[in-house]
């Protein structure tokens, strides 16, 4: 231990010897020697437990990094690195007489950085000082004047915050740095941006509805903050410039110099869409093409400026409410007992009126914690959930073509696994190592699909997220007030399908947001609330992924909808529809593309498309409204292209397979279930319900084993809430199937959604159960 | 300057600013590099790796920010004589004090140049 403190000794005097020799004009290369000796002394202090010294040279270390960056904070001196060298000299010279080295004076401004950085440990121990202790060496301490107040340090300032002239980069120098630069690095930029990007898109959007989560705020500010970061490297002034004053806004949001409010929201929007921008101009430059430019750049420079300055405008509160027992109680805010009897409580409520208040409220009444408490740990709350979701594993970016040839490559793997398995060769074999050896074959192919399937699954968020933003930005412009909720956003779906959903979404959003929610002055006459609600939520269901866009907004209207339909002659004078029939209409060609619907009904522009294009992917656009209410759209899709579960049958000769979501049950029907209807052809009555009977054969001329529907098998399918009977010879069993296209020629034939390879090489049609059921019933008002 | 053996843990939510600096260290010599994504991410790879003998690390972070990092790394015995080297900008100048008073060996501002980077390192690992 001696030796140590010789070291320590060692170390402080050469730290002395060295601040003498500086004056008011010290280089930086100085400074990071008494730096390092600083370091070196609380190092060795540390590990003997010395926790004085070991405190007031990390202090001193402080003052000297304070000095080398030119903080403006007060007392970062040569003058007081000077002062902390002195002290340590006195304490090491009194190091074994306890009283006296607590009386050692020490610099006032180590003692605050002490005081408050670096809170005392526990355990901190003076050293146990051996009875013989040698004296320590006596040295004078320096006393040599220090140029006194702010010394002069020459200081490299290395690419400061951008002064005003360079905010004024061109685009041609930016895009030169591009050419210039390392291209991989830039295409990691371009994405990590673009991430980050829509991070804070997101919690932006979030914010609104909390404007008081610190976590969201630093989430937006870290976006542009890295973005800045980087951007220095790559040379891409334009995007640092914004990004830095995009973060020097943020960072007074987040030290609670301003708030996030009115204006700041839109300004902060607009840097990231002008970052945006300008990211995207580095994906062109890379490409060989010229940037397209950002017009608005110097203007939004400018408004960010200026926002960092203005006044406050004033904010909404909002409150939030869910369950937190646990985290009150961990963090002492309220007792077992309290937070037990509250829910109690809950529990009584819940019995007698069916409807509890949430735990914070009862304990906020009850007067055991604190509503500031309860603010708190809610937030907790919603950051540990956060904070789970942002723990990558470290991951690769894989093109998406590479994906796709991966998984149809799997594809093929599993035909031609069925296609052995199933070999009349191998199944006469009868070898039992063969068998247990297929079926690992098997189970390994089916494990691998899966993985493979799983790789390409995302979740919807980021697709619902521009939404959030769309209809932000249609409410501002309609002047109306819309509040956005999500749920369902985790849910997940194949990565191709996100790209084909999005334009649908956006034409419902949008019609969801223009014509469905009415102004303010509308919405109050109609004793709704004043604020509308857009609501978006995604669920899966049966192998399909649904997306309900949900308003609540005036709805259809049914009377103007049904006029359009028979002035068109869409409807027969004398057909009278039901009301889904009539909503159905919006998706009718002949009806939706007519300009004037829109400003009878307030809606149907390109519905038609929409549809057409969901049903390309076997999906389904469905809409419900209520005259005043509000509308439904649901948008109901495969979770996946490649792949379905099917049922195999059989109608003479051929095979078939049947999409397992979509059958019901199988029966075989006695003469009596069976009836001619009038005007509606075959019909059972399965369980007091009148099923319509598909004849498939029928459609396709193909030759059954039989035409006695009491001989053969009715598999009922259903799809929404349209069902029927659909009779077959043989159900032969249930396999996953690849889909295959038909190919460009074989498009949109009704019944038939494309075809598959079976165990035996030989090729079978999947039936499209929608478009059969049509044929079947053949009495809705939407010819095909 | 590289002695081969030690590791040196890069931390930094970004990729590109890891990629940048991994650019960096190899240039000077050092291939062994651990990367970490947050605070808290490195504490994980501190406790994976032993022979750990330099930290570089970002401020902003989620999870848990550089400070916060620094503040575990310098409490946790194992691993207190760790060097730990901040990455910072311009603007967080005022936070470089806190950073070494509670334990930093040294800051490295953005953006840096190779020899800026190479200055410092050799300061810290002598």
């Amino acid at each position: 231990m001696q030796d140590q403190i010789q070291k320590i000794s060692d170390a402080v005097e050469a730290l002395a010897a060295k601040i003498v020799m500086m004056d008011g004009e010290s280089t930086s290369s100085e400074l990071e020697d008494i730096l390092a000796g600083f370091n070196k002394v609380s190092s060795i202090a540390g590990d003997e437990k010395i926790e004085i010294i070991e405190s007031i040279s990390r202090a001193a270390a402080g003052v000297t990094a304070g000095v080398m960056v030119g903080s403006e904070a007060g007392g970062m001196s040569l003058e007081n690195i000077a002062n902390a060298i002195s002290c340590l000299q006195e304490m090491l010279r009194v190091i074994d007489d306890e009283s006296a080295l607590g009386s050692v004076k020490i610099p006032d401004i180590l003692k605050e950085m002490i005081s408050g950085n670096a809170p005392p440990k526990e355990e901190g121990n003076f050293i146990d000082l051996g009875e013989d202790a040698p004296p320590k060496k006596k040295k004078k301490a320096t006393k040599k004047k220090i140029a006194a107040g702010k010394s002069k340090v020459k200081k490299q300032k290395a690419a400061s915050p951008p002064p005003e002239k360079e905010d004024i980069a061109s685009e041609e120098d930016d895009a030169k740095a591009v050419r210039e630069g390392d291209a991989d690095l830039l295409t990691d930029f371009i994405a990590e941006s673009n991430d980050h990007l829509e991070q804070a898109e997101k919690s932006m959007l979030s914010l609104e509805e909390n404007p008081d989560d610190d976590e969201e705020i630093n989430a937006i500010f870290r976006a542009f903050h890295t973005i800045k970061g980087v951007a220095g490297f790559l040379g891409t002034t334009r995007i640092q410039n914004l990004a830095h004053h995009a973060e020097t806004l943020l960072d007074k949001v987040r030290k609670n110099e301003v708030t996030l409010a009115g204006s700041r929201i839109d300004i902060i929007f607009d840097s990231i869409d002008g970052l945006k921008i300008l990211i995207a101009d580095i994906q062109e430059v890379l490409k060989g093409d010229d940037p397209k430019g950002f017009k608005g750049y110097e203007n939004l420079l400018g408004r960010l400026e200026g926002s960092a300055c203005e006044e406050d405008e004033t904010i909404p509160v909002v409150t939030s409410e869910t369950k937190l027992g646990e985290i009150l109680l961990e963090e002492g805010s309220a007792s077992r007992e309290e937070i037990d009897a509250a829910l109690e409580i809950q529990e009584i409520q819940e019995s007698q009126e069916d409807d509890k208040s949430p735990l914070g409220e009862i304990l906020i009444e009850q007067g055991t914690v604190q509503p500031r408490d309860v603010g708190k740990a809610l937030r907790g709350q919603a950051n540990a959930r956060k904070g789970n979701s942002s723990n990558d594993e470290g991951t690769v970016r894989v093109g998406t073509g590479r994906l796709d040839n991966l998984i149809d490559m799997v594809g093929e793997l599993v035909i031609a696994q069925a296609m052995v398995s199933q070999d009349r060769a191998i199944m006469d074999l009868q070898n039992q190592r063969i068998e247990r050896n297929m079926s690992h074959l098997g189970k390994i192919t089916r494990d691998l699909q899966e993985l493979s399937m799983a790789m390409r699954m995302v979740p919807i968020n980021s697709t619902f997220q521009k939404m959030a933003r769309l209809v932000r930005d249609l409410a501002k412009k309609g002047n109306k007030k819309i509040k956005f909720v999500m749920s369902g956003e985790e849910t997940e779906l194949d990565r191709n399908l996100v790209e084909v959903l999005h334009d649908p979404l956006v034409h419902m959003v949008r019609n969801a947001a223009d014509h469905g929610v009415e102004i303010p002055e509308k919405r109050i006459a109609a004793g709704k609330p004043e604020e509308g609600q857009i609501h978006l939520k995604a669920y899966h269901l049966g192998g399909h992924i649904v997306v309900e866009i949900k308003d609540d907004g005036n709805g259809l209207d049914t009377a103007a909808l049904l006029a359009k339909g028979r002035e068109k002659g869409i409807v027969a004078p004398d057909q009278e529809l039901s009301e889904e029939d009539i909503y159905n209409l919006v998706f009718h060609p002949g009806l939706s593309t007519a300009k004037e619907v829109t400003d009878v009904s307030g809606r149907g522009v390109g519905m038609d498309v929409v549809k057409k294009n969901i049903e390309k992917l076997r999906g389904k656009a469905e809409i419900a409204s209520e005259a005043g209410v509000g509308s439904t759209f649901t948008i109901s899709l495969p979770l996946t292209l490649a792949i379905i579960d099917g049922m195999i049958i059989r109608i003479g000769e051929q095979r078939m397979i049947i999409p397992l979501g979509s059958i019901v049950e199988s029966f075989q029907p006695s003469h009596e279930q069976i009836n001619l209807v009038q005007g509606r052809g075959e019909m059972i009555n399965m369980r007091d319900r009148l099923l319509h009977l598909a004849r498939f054969n029928k459609f396709y001329n193909i030759i059954p084993d039989t035409n006695d529907p009491t001989e053969a098998i009715t598999i009922v399918v259903s799809e929404g809430n349209r069902e029927c009977g659909l009779m077959v010879d043989e159900i032969l069993g249930q396999q996953q199937v690849v889909i295959k296209s038909l190919g460009e020629t074989m498009q949109g034939i009704p019944g038939i959604a494309g075809g598959t390879i079976l165990g035996d090489g030989k090729v079978a049609l999947i039936l499209d159960v929608s478009s059969l059921i049509d044929l079947t019933t053949d009495g809705v008002t939407v010819v095909h | 300057m590289s002695d081969g053996n030690g590791t040196i843990l890069v931390v930094d939510d970004s990729s590109v600013m890891r990629r940048i600096l991994c650019q960096g260290l190899n240039k000077l010599g050092f291939e062994d590099i651990v990367e970490a994504v947050d605070g808290l991410d490195a504490l994980s790879k501190l406790g994976e790796a032993s022979n750990i003998k330099l930290i570089l690390t970002d401020w902003n972070m989620p999870n848990l920010d550089g400070l916060g990092f620094l503040e575990k790394v310098k409490k946790d015995s194992n691993f207190k004589h760790i060097p730990v080297l901040m990455v910072t900008t311009e603007a967080e100048k005022e936070k470089v004090v806190l950073a070494i008073s509670a334990g930093a060996a040294n800051y490295l501002m953005k953006p840096f140049t190779p020899e800026g980077l190479k200055e410092k390192i050799e300061k810290i690992l002598g």
